[in-house]
């Protein structure tokens, strides 16, 4: 009787701390989405300001990226080449 | 500014200027008397580049004065009117009045030409030379010390000129000389063809004989016949230098009049012989005799004064020679000088002509710099936005992976806590108060012992 009786408050503890560590955890998840808001904001601010339009079929963000990415990538090139 | 771009300058109505023009060339020299208003033009274009005017500076009878430059394709109009301030205007754009105490550099910094300084000469506050300063700090001309200029230029001619010149006065003094002693001896054979003259006239015996006298004479004419043995003597010396005056046909023809000279006294005396010879005949003309006589020592004189002439004429000779070299020297140093000169330019002239295809060479190299440095700022221009913008992005892709971790862990919390739960769903009796257990432990806790 006395070892169920200690094994049960184990269980009982354990789900307690787990019970806490939730709460934590759910309280670090709403600070986290509440800074993913705000740089979801900038990010779709930046891509605008960079020119991108999401359009139905068209370029994901990451597809601009890569293309002005490399764009920018042969200017530097031709320039380096004309430098020597 | 480079050497190819033109330059002109224009003022009208300034201080003693009435009007001039000017364009500057390769190298431009400005003369003029004094106050005839080299300095009052310089001063003109200062006054329009410090923008220091007055209407003190407007010519006598004027109502204004202007002052135009231009420089390449940049062009710059000051001018001032009586009573009224000055107005400037820049590549014939809009006319500015309202300038204040602004210079031509404040005005428009891009203008070529920036100042006009008048740095003093050894100290004498009387005498500037004016260089014009340009955005490069090149300056294009300024004014020359004339005199020491010239003076520089024109020494070594001077120098054998004014040697020539003392020779030419020796020469000269020579030559007064010559002709002196040749007036006199002229003069002495006058007199001697009107003595000769005398004795022709003599033909018939007038006077008494007198065999004393006559013996008298025959010694002077004894005397005159070791006078021709003289005259033989430089008959023949006269001989030896022709040979040489025939060098030079105008020395030649010198010593073939001084020869004809001694021939002609020869002559006369030839003809004083036969009147010797006529009279020992007669030997009754004693006064033709004493007259003989007394002509004898003026006839002496005549050979004296003849061979004085001959002597001066060989100096002649020489002096000439001397003047001939003299003319030749002058020629000689001033050809050498020339050709030195000219040397000196050519010299100055290469390396000037090396500079400017340097500059040119310097500007080409700068002007396609600035280009790739354009270019330069337009990649930067162009990057920059998206470089801000990767940050931005790599912040969001971190805090998003953050969040999903976060959600991961609150999966794993609720799954060990749904297992917590089921296993304590199995125990029917409360281990702190031992009563039966009508709902789950946790809840019976939770709600009965707090």
């Amino acid at each position: 009787m006395a070892e169920s009786s200690v094994r049960i408050t184990q269980m009982f503890n354990h789900f307690q701390k787990a019970a806490a560590t939730k709460a934590i955890l759910e309280q670090q998840l709403a600070r986290e989405q509440a800074e993913l808001t705000k740089l979801e904001f900038e990010v779709n601010e930046g891509l605008t300001s960079l020119g991108y339009v999401p359009t139905p079929g068209g370029p994901t963000p990451e597809q601009f990226l890569e293309a002005s990415m490399a764009a920018i990538e042969m200017e530097l090139d031709n320039f380096e080449r004309s430098v020597q | 500014m480079t050497k190819a771009e033109p330059i002109f300058l224009d003022i009208v109505n300034y201080k003693i200027v009435k009007e001039a023009h000017i364009e500057v060339s390769d190298l431009t020299l400005i003369r003029g008397q004094n106050d005839s208003g080299k300095s009052s033009f310089f001063q003109g274009l200062h006054t329009a580049i410090a923008n220091e005017s007055s209407d003190a500076q407007i010519s006598y009878g004027a109502k204004s004065f202007t002052v135009r430059m231009g420089i390449g394709s940049r062009s710059l109009s000051y001018s001032r009117k009586k009573g009224a301030g000055p107005v400037v205007s820049i590549d014939g754009g809009e006319p500015l009045d309202k300038l204040g105490r602004l210079s031509l550099s404040d005005i428009d910094p891009t203008f070529p030409l920036k100042a006009l300084k008048f740095p003093l000469a050894n100290g004498e506050a009387e005498k500037f030379y004016p260089n014009f300063v340009f955005q490069e700090e090149l300056p294009v001309f300024g004014q020359v010390d004339v005199y020491a200029f010239f003076s520089a230029m024109f020494e070594p001619v001077a120098r054998v000129s004014r040697h020539l010149y003392a020779v030419r006065k020796r020469v000269s003094d020579a030559s007064s000389n010559t002709s002196a002693v040749k007036a006199q001896s002229n003069s002495l054979l006058e007199m001697f063809n009107s003595l000769n003259a005398s004795l022709t006239a003599i033909d018939e015996p007038t006077v008494v004989l007198c065999h004393g006298k006559v013996v008298a004479g025959l010694q002077v004419a004894a005397e005159v016949t070791g006078s021709l043995a003289k005259i033989n003597g430089l008959e023949q010396r006269l001989a030896a230098l022709s040979k040489y005056a025939a060098l030079d046909g105008n020395d030649f023809n010198l010593a073939a009049d001084h020869y004809q000279s001694l021939d002609k006294v020869k002559v006369s005396l030839q003809e004083v012989v036969s009147k010797r010879k006529a009279l020992e005949k007669t030997s009754h003309d004693f006064s033709a005799a004493q007259a003989y006589h007394e002509m004898l020592p003026k006839a002496k004189s005549l050979l004296e004064m003849s061979r004085t002439s001959f002597l001066l004429s060989d100096l002649r000779l020489k002096t000439d020679s001397v003047q001939s070299l003299g003319v030749r020297l002058e020629q000689a140093a001033r050809a050498d000088k020339v050709v030195e000169w000219l040397s000196q330019v050519k010299t100055s002239y290469d390396l000037l002509t090396g500079l400017q295809s340097k500059v040119t060479t310097l500007n080409k190299v700068a002007t396609r710099w600035a280009k790739k440095e354009m270019h330069v700022r337009y990649l930067e221009a162009w990057i920059t936005p998206y470089v801000s913008f990767g940050q931005t992005y790599a912040c969001w892709r971190s805090s998003r992976a953050a969040s999903l971790e976060t959600l991961s862990k609150i999966a794993d919390t609720e799954k060990t806590l749904s297992e917590c739960r089921a296993e304590l769903a199995t125990i029917a009796e409360c281990p702190v108060c031992g009563g039966s257990l009508t709902k789950p432990l946790h809840e019976h806790v939770g709600g009965l012992h707090g």
